[in-house]
């Protein structure tokens, strides 16, 4: 069975190359456009990995990530953030909510996949 | 601190007349007393000396009268005038002037007065007619020694007196009479003793006023004194004292009668030598006193000097003070100054302010106040740890930020307060509010995020594509799909790179370029057809004036507006509809508007809607697109044009956009003129 991944951006681009870089026939490739969607999804689906855009209109990314890390269900569920705000400070916020990884915009496809396919992995 | 406003120099000069004042009387006194002293002493030694010079006058005067009349009661003297015996008579007479001092001449009369016998001896004298002569008509009138007034002698010119006493036989008849010519030699003696040994010019006068002796001048001529109030009130027989005018010179004079005789005398001193003493004195006074008063004077001016000094030292000081506190207190800072042991140097009007309104304690602890305030800001622990270490390290130097959960922010500026070259006095707080600059500050650090955001969002997906096609090499269908989506990306990154730096442009500046009168109305034909005319979905309604609807502007730059809202009328209105475009006339204005029938914005959003980076669904921006820029593009060009741009809509109700622009441009309505709002929405 393949390993679920939902993504969560509200750039459609960056979903669509999300979904290229991992490839379907590797991954079951769950998409989101918000933040609400995106956990309601986490809830339906159980994704075993998820990917959060940090920036987004309404619930941001770091919003969604607290909420996962305080369900029961879901805190452990990797996440790996992307996110256009690079700073430092930004990085430690990411880590201190409880993200796995940080992959500031733009990312290398195969940075994100090493670290999609170490994260899926280590579960 | 004020003080109480005394005139010093009135003070001083109340002083000063107090003091000088019993020092003048005091002079004035001594010398007035000392004067009068002097005067008593003056008076009584010159009138000692009149009255010693009255008794000796008189007791010579008495002894030659009592000579005279022995001589002439001598019956030989008698018996010869009878007998005419010459040589006998002449013994008598010559006896006589031998006897007393003083007699210069005798005579022996007949009882008619005709000379019968003289001695010293004048062959022309005798058988001379005498009567006229006061002494004898004097002798006779009274019949007894009479002493005459004076007269000048044949012989010498110098004044004389006579003493004449009658020649009686034993019978009582007369025999004639006897005259003793009496040059007063011995009063002139007298004078000049009297004189040297009293310091007094003494002189003696005859009952006429005729100077008989004055001290140390011989007297040559009958010179009556008469006129002197002195003489004359000697001879009306009173003795006293008074000062004349004499020969030009002041003088105090002491006068006396001799009795007996009526005659004058009088003993008188220059004034000025008489009152030295008093001078002596006075110049001593004047010598201590003056300069005790100028001492007096100069000590008093100095005094005054002084005080006026520390006066006006005292008000540059409260000037100063008032100015200090006057500025302090016109900062918007709260300022507080404590001292090491945290009492309170001082607090400014800010600072008494703040405490009160945040019901802080009114204590004089500047310290306590400043911990207590952790009770009111948002994050206690930060604060307190902070204010800790300014109050425990007295050298400490530097600022505290915080916020207050009423959303305002703050900056604390503490530093020790020292007086150059002293340790630390204490320490200064200087509380400023930094709400505005922080809103400031976070709008700025949103706007680099949302910047930051929207920039690398296309530019992550061409990154990442790139990158796919390069390591993976795809099947051509994939690569086209690739390359579709950067293509796509690239044209969205460099609009949004175009409307960023046109709007950066654009912001408080003028329109200075391609200004040009130009039809709206041709304008708004063209671009709407354009726009929404190719469309399938939307139906496109124009309505126009009938005339052309001149403006003046950068015609580009409106077409870039009217674009930018029809581009919204149809994105935002997914569904299709109607897009009714209206130019019209409007107070002067040209006025534009373009009514979808789409989604429509909800209350909560419409303050965003000229922001920055805003859309209005932008959960998906496959479906709507766009750069965020457009609204707040828009709004820049149609201000910098002297124009307005707004809205109305409602959620699910459509949108009507619309701008106006002026239609001529007036000297009031100079392009780019209105003031733009600088706080960018985000």
């Amino acid at each position: 069975m393949r390993p679920k991944i939902l993504i969560c951006d509200n750039e459609a681009p960056l979903r669509d190359l999300v979904r290229a870089t991992l490839g379907d026939e590797l991954y079951d490739i769950v998409e989101a456009r918000s933040g609400t969607e995106a956990l309601d999804l986490a809830v339906r689906e159980g994704p075993d990995l998820i990917l959060l855009d940090v920036m987004m209109p309404g619930k941001s990314g770091l919003d969604v990530l607290r909420e996962l890390r305080s369900d029961d269900a879901l805190r452990r569920t990797p996440v790996i953030m992307l996110t256009a705000r690079a700073y430092a400070s930004d990085r430690a916020a990411a880590e201190q909510a409880g993200a796995n990884r940080f992959l500031p915009k733009p990312f290398s496809p195969l940075e994100l996949l090493a670290a999609v396919e170490q994260l899926v992995a280590a579960r | 601190m004020r003080h109480v406003s005394v005139p010093a120099t009135r003070v001083v000069a109340l002083f000063a007349l107090l003091c000088i004042l019993p020092l003048v009387l005091l002079t004035y006194l001594s010398t007035r007393l000392a004067a009068e002293a002097v005067r008593e002493r003056v008076e009584s030694e010159l009138a000692s000396t009149a009255a010693v010079t009255s008794s000796v006058v008189d007791r010579e005067l008495s002894a030659l009268e009592n000579l005279v009349e022995s001589y002439a009661a001598r019956p030989s003297l008698a018996s010869a005038a009878e007998a005419d015996q010459k040589r006998v008579i002449a013994r008598h007479l010559f006896e006589l002037r031998a006897s007393g001092a003083g007699i210069e001449a005798v005579i022996l009369t007949s009882p008619e007065g005709i000379v019968r016998s003289t001695v010293p001896a004048t062959p022309e004298l005798p058988g001379t007619d005498l009567s006229y002569r006061d002494w004898y008509r004097g002798v006779t009138a009274s019949g007894r020694t009479y002493l005459s007034d004076a007269f000048t002698a044949t012989a010498g010119g110098r004044p004389i007196v006579a003493s004449a006493a009658p020649v009686r036989d034993a019978r009582g008849r007369t025999m004639g009479y006897l005259a003793a010519g009496y040059e007063a030699a011995y009063l002139r003696e007298l004078t000049t003793e009297l004189s040297r040994t009293h310091s007094a010019e003494v002189r003696i006068t005859d009952r006429s006023g005729v100077v008989l002796a004055n001290a140390g001048q011989p007297v040559a001529q009958i010179v009556s004194r008469h006129g002197n109030p002195a003489i004359r009130a000697a001879l009306r027989g009173n003795s006293g004292f008074i000062e004349l005018d004499e020969e030009g010179k002041r003088h105090v004079t002491a006068y006396a009668p001799v009795a007996d005789f009526r005659w004058a005398v009088s003993a008188s001193r220059p004034a000025d030598s008489a009152y030295a003493a008093v001078g002596r004195l006075r110049n001593i006074v004047y010598l201590l006193g003056i300069p005790l008063v100028l001492v007096l004077l100069a000590g008093l001016t100095l005094l005054t000097g002084a005080l006026s000094a520390r006066r006006r030292a005292e008000r540059a000081a409260e000037e100063q003070a008032t100015i200090a506190r006057t500025l302090i207190d016109s900062t918007p800072d709260a300022v507080a100054m404590m001292k090491s042991d945290g009492e309170a140097l001082f607090m400014n009007a800010g600072w008494r302010e703040v405490v009160r309104q945040y019901g802080m304690p009114e204590t004089a602890r500047i310290a306590e106040v400043m911990e207590s305030a952790a009770a009111v800001v948002s994050d206690p622990e930060v604060y307190r740890k902070n204010v800790r270490a300014f109050l425990d390290d007295p050298e400490r130097k530097g600022t505290l930020e915080f916020d207050t959960p009423d959303g305002r922010s703050w900056r604390v500026f503490s530093a020790p307060v020292r007086p150059p070259g002293t340790p630390p006095l204490g320490r200064i707080f200087s509380l400023s509010e930094t709400t505005h600059e922080r809103q400031v500050e976070r709008a700025k650090e949103g706007m680099v995020a949302t910047v930051s955001h929207e920039l690398r969002t296309p530019l992550a997906s061409i990154v990442g594509f790139v990158e796919l096609l390069a390591e993976r090499d795809p099947e051509p269908p994939v690569r086209k799909r690739y390359l579709e989506t950067v293509s796509r990306e690239a044209k969205r990154l460099t609009e949004l790179i175009n409307d960023f730096l046109d709007i950066q442009g654009l912001e408080g500046q003028q329109l200075r370029h391609n200004l040009a009168e130009f039809d709206l109305g041709e304008l708004v034909q063209r671009e709407s057809e354009r726009v929404v005319a190719g469309t399938e979905t939307h139906r496109l309604e124009i309505e126009l004036t009938a005339e052309p609807l001149l403006a003046v502007g950068d015609s580009d730059r409106i077409a870039q507006v009217l674009v930018n809202l029809l581009t919204n009328a149809v994105k935002y209105s997914p569904a299709g509809g109607t897009v009714t475009v209206r130019a019209e006339r409007s107070d002067g204005n040209a006025r534009i508007s373009v009514t979808d029938e789409g989604l429509g914005i909800a209350e909560e959003h419409k303050h965003l809607v000229f922001g920055k980076f805003f859309r209005v669904d932008s959960s998906d921006t496959r479906l709507i697109g766009g750069t965020g820029l457009g609204l707040a593009l828009a709004r820049e060009i149609v201000r910098a044009h002297g124009g307005r741009i707004g809205f109305e809509s409602g959620l699910g109700e459509g949108s009507t956009f619309w701008f106006e622009i002026p239609l001529e441009l007036g000297a009031d309505r100079a392009l780019g003129q209105q003031p733009l709002d600088r706080v960018q929405q985000v």
